[in-house]
């Protein structure tokens, strides 16, 4: 069995998935950050694997591009959290709750 | 043959830490699982012959950024874990179906498409001459933006993080007057205004305001 | 415009100014003021028709056809295609004759009123009520197509109302009013529908038009030649008061006397007659339903006879006097004896509205009293009014304009078993006649004083009523007398009957038929008169008569039960039905659905704000899955 392009893109699916539904399982935030960089990389992975497949340079660029885009989101999601976490004791994404009104 | 093994063995880890992400109930456990899947996806990157990829991934996210996610967790101690309250289930239902539809889709959709055996790349494919020369020629505008954009997320971030100053306040400061500008305070106005003509009340309490009920 | 034009148009539009300046002026005028003004548009409107009637009388009698008969427009009301609808007017021999008995009459009523009505704190409106009457009414009579017919016939409906009600603080005048514009709708829809066959059949609406066409557009005695004339006759039912629809007449005598006199004995209740005479053409296309309009008359004529005999009212004895004077009518149109009928038409409105008014002096000089068993022993008290209301009685019996006998000769002379049975009828109905106007008076004017009558006599050293009422009663007294001139019959002058030759035909009698048919009309009044005074004067000999007749009397006094039918058949069903839509159709079907979508669109509202909870992940949660439904569709129908 020749492990293919296609396995890698079912990982990937697969990884996606997991984030996906830790997104929108989870309520501290934290974990939903990290969630929503498990759902980066698995796109990642199908940019590098596509990229292969296609003996292409782009994905891999593309794919660093996303790196630094999550790295970004990373400061600025931690930033929320700290900002949150000096004026709420809870730190539940549930309880923000503005877009209510 | 290695590469069959050290690709189920890699893609086994991954899902593994992914899931350990998801549900562990401890956001320090969360991390250090994200920091596994990143490893584990950097081995993946090299089977796909993307060399500086897999290390720009272990060095700058599996490391720095991850030690930052580290960070914050000791700074929120015990209050970054999971709040103890009971979720609706038809949320949890609703996340699996989602999730679990999505995946189904994808492979699907993955499964329906005929996939060759992929070009023939040289040894250069991934090295960081390689990487460079595409950046700098290019993607250069591409290279660019991100560094903005990672300015821009950097000044967000402290601006977020750091303490607010006072709230400003009407009256004298030295020799400047400091007050609301005109338009903020008619805003209000008409805000006081509208609360006071829609005044939202249940229908059983109106009935007996009027003496009716 | 011609001269005749014109004051043809004056005549019709003098009472409307009335309404519109008298409404205008509101209160900004004195009562009397508006009270002598409403008078003096309607006679304005009176000496139009004088001059209208001059102006036709002159004009050549034996020319082709259509002289003597002007159509004037004024404009076009509806224009569909072919079919026109114009605001025209037909003055012709019939017309002017209503013209001048309508304004004329409506004249001396209305000046009536200013007496009667002095001090009533809604005299104005009384006055404006009065004019609308008489434009309405002179609008019925002078219209030129069946659309603006129906509308004159409407509003006399709805005058009529509003006079009924006039005195809408009590409950009976209201009821009644009510009573009258619920029957005359019946009428309204009759004619209403009649119209529609006319327009489907024949495209327009012009008597010329349609008297010209249909006797050719449907064959004599056709189905729909039938239910034209029956439909026309529906109308004319409901607004004469005859059977069936005719109970609402009697009601009518809560509106005051004056218009009593007005609405419902001289004007108003004969329309009917004259839409027979004026559509003759229709009826002689269906013999069936003309012969029904002749039987209608003769029961109406019998039973409110009947009736009358029982009544203790003094308005009501006249208003059955009035239905029974209109089934004569009813009964001459029937049997083809137009102009005998309109001459019974013309003589009634003068001698019922003299008895009317002569009533109403009686009234207003006992306080209000309508009971005749509380009067008696007036006839000192009132002298003139017993002497002018004996004018109107000799003439309601009929002995002097010999109106009544003019009918029943022409029945006699015409044969045939529906002209015989008129004959029969109105004989027997001109004993009855006599008996119920004699005991009127009798019991009203003559035998011992009641003592309520005593208390509440009027001084009347004074005089017995104001000049204004008086000097009415008196006029229309001479013209009762002046009225017989018009048709003596017995081949004398008939001046009435070659007016109306060509519009109004009649059927010609010999002189022996009238001689037999006068001395038997007579000798049956006089019959009656004489049994009321043998009568009254010993109590035993009453009570001997009203022995063996106590069955007949019961059923009198309840009116023939006819609103006991009405009760059973229209009331109690209509009700039944209401109360059924309402307690099963009202309450679940329509408050039921209301109550469905209420709590549909609230239950949706609730799911909807329930799902705007804010919380985020719950939104991302709903985009994915609406992502995956998105995704699924376009994977089975995308070939990849």
């Amino acid at each position: 069995m020749h492990i293919g392009v296609a396995w890698f893109l079912g990982v990937s699916a697969v990884l996606f998935g997991i984030g996906l539904f830790g997104v929108f399982t989870r309520r501290s935030p934290i974990i939903l950050l990290l969630s929503v960089e498990i759902m980066l990389n698995a796109s990642n992975l199908a940019l590098i694997s596509v990229a292969r497949y296609w003996g292409q340079q782009s994905g891999q660029v593309f794919a660093l591009v996303v790196m630094a885009v999550a790295a970004s989101e990373v400061v600025v999601g931690l930033g929320l959290v700290v900002a949150m976490a000096r004026r709420r004791a809870d730190l539940d994404v549930d309880s923000l709750t503005g877009l209510r009104n | 043959m290695t590469y069959d093994v050290v690709f189920v063995v890699a893609s086994a880890l991954a899902i593994a830490s992914a899931l350990g992400v998801v549900l562990s109930g401890n956001p320090f456990f969360s991390a250090l699982s994200l920091i596994g899947n990143l490893v584990a996806l950097a081995a993946l990157y090299l089977l796909l012959q993307s060399d500086f990829v897999a290390a720009a991934q272990v060095i700058v996210y599996a490391g720095a950024v991850m030690i930052m996610f580290l960070f914050v967790t000791a700074y929120l101690g015990g209050r970054a874990s999971e709040p103890l309250r009971a979720r609706p289930w038809y949320q949890t239902l609703g996340a699996i179906v989602a999730a679990v539809a999505v995946v189904g889709e994808l492979v699907f959709a993955i499964d329906q498409q005929a996939f060759g055996d992929g070009a023939s790349v040289s040894d250069a494919f991934g090295a960081p001459q390689a990487v460079a020369a595409s950046f700098l020629g290019r993607y250069v505008l591409t290279f660019e933006a991100t560094s903005v954009l990672l300015l821009i997320a950097a000044v967000g971030g402290v601006t977020l993080a750091a303490r607010r100053p006072a709230p400003r306040e009407e009256g004298v400061i030295g020799v400047f007057e400091i007050q609301r500008p005109a338009h903020e305070v008619s805003l209000q106005a008409e805000v006081i205004d509208a609360e006071t003509r829609f005044d939202v009340v249940p229908a059983g309490q109106a009935r007996d305001e009027d003496g009716k009920g | 415009m011609s001269g005749t034009e014109a004051v043809s148009w004056i005549c019709l539009f003098a009472p409307l100014a009335g309404v519109v300046l008298l409404t205008l002026a509101g209160s900004r005028i004195s009562r009397e003021l508006a009270a002598w003004a409403g008078t003096a548009f309607a006679f304005a409107s009176f000496a139009a028709a004088v001059v209208v009637a001059y102006k036709l009388h002159h004009e050549p009698k034996f020319h082709h056809h259509g002289a003597r008969e002007h159509v004037y427009t004024l404009y076009t009301w509806a224009s569909s295609g072919s079919f026109r609808v114009p605001l025209d007017i037909l003055v012709d021999p019939l017309s002017v004759v209503e013209m001048l008995i309508v304004s004329g009459v409506g004249t001396l009523i209305v000046a009536y009123s200013i007496g009667y009505m002095h001090g009533d704190p809604k005299e104005r409106r009384f006055f404006v009520y009065l004019d609308l009457f008489l434009f309405s009414m002179l609008l019925l009579v002078m219209s030129a197509n069946f659309a603006l017919l129906l509308a004159g016939w409407g509003l006399v409906g709805l005058s009529s109302y509003l006079l009924i009600g006039f005195w809408h603080e009590r409950k009976a005048p209201v009821d009644a009013a009510k009573k009258a514009f619920v029957m005359n709708a019946v009428g309204d829809v009759g004619i209403a529908i009649a119209i529609f066959i006319m327009v489907r059949d024949l495209g327009t609406v012009e008597f010329q038009g349609v008297f010209d066409q249909a006797g050719a557009r449907w064959a004599q005695g056709s189905q729909t030649a039938n239910w034209i004339a029956f439909l026309l006759l529906v109308g004319a039912v409901a607004k004469s008061a005859q059977i069936p629809l005719h109970t609402w007449l009697p009601d009518a005598m809560e509106g005051p006397t004056p218009v009593s006199a007005l609405i419902h004995a001289a004007t108003m209740v004969t329309a009917g007659v004259y839409l027979v005479a004026r559509t003759h053409v229709l009826f002689e296309n269906a013999p069936d339903i003309q012969a029904l309009v002749a039987l209608t008359g003769v029961a109406t004529l019998l039973m409110a006879g009947v009736i009358a005999l029982v009544q203790t009212d003094i308005k009501r004895i006249i208003a059955y006097s009035t239905m029974s004077q209109i089934g004569y009518m009813f009964a001459a149109v029937g049997i083809g004896a137009y102009s005998a009928g309109m001459f019974l038409l013309l003589a009634h409105a003068f001698f019922k509205a003299l008895l009317f008014l002569g009533a109403g002096i009686v009234i207003h000089a006992l306080s209000g009293e309508q009971d005749v068993r509380r009067m008696g022993g007036l006839q000192p008290a009132l002298r003139k009014t017993a002497t002018l209301m004996w004018i109107g009685t000799i003439g309601l019996i009929g002995f002097w304009p010999l109106a009544k006998d003019a009918i029943l000769a022409s029945a006699l002379a015409k044969g045939g078993t529906t002209a015989m049975i008129v004959w029969v009828g109105g004989l027997i109905g001109a004993f009855f006649t006599g008996v119920y106007a004699t005991r009127l008076m009798r019991l009203t004017f003559y035998g011992e004083r009641s003592t309520y009558a005593d208390v509440h006599l009027h001084d009347t050293s004074h005089g017995e009523a104001p000049w204004t009422m008086f000097w009415t009663v008196a006029a229309l007294a001479v013209g009762t007398i002046l009225v017989g001139f018009l048709a003596i019959g017995f081949g004398m002058k008939d001046e009435l009957a070659s007016w109306l030759r060509f519009v109004a035909p009649t059927v010609e009698s010999s002189v022996s038929n009238e001689v037999l048919t006068t001395a038997l009309g007579w000798g049956a009044g006089l019959a009656g008169a004489a049994l009321v005074f043998w009568a009254y004067s010993r109590p035993e000999r009453l009570a001997r008569i009203k022995q063996p007749l106590r069955a007949g009397a019961v059923v009198a006094e309840n009116l023939f039960y006819w609103d006991v039918a009405y009760r059973w058949i229209a009331y109690l069903p209509a009700s039944a039905v209401a109360v059924a839509l309402y307690r099963w159709v009202e309450r679940w079907i329509i408050w039921g659905s209301v109550s469905v979508v209420t709590y549909v669109v609230r239950a949706f509202s609730r799911a909807a704000t329930d799902a705007q909870n804010g919380v985020v992940r719950l939104y991302a949660t709903a985009f994915a899955a609406g992502a995956a439904v998105l995704a699924a569709y376009f994977l089975t129908r995308a070939s990849l």
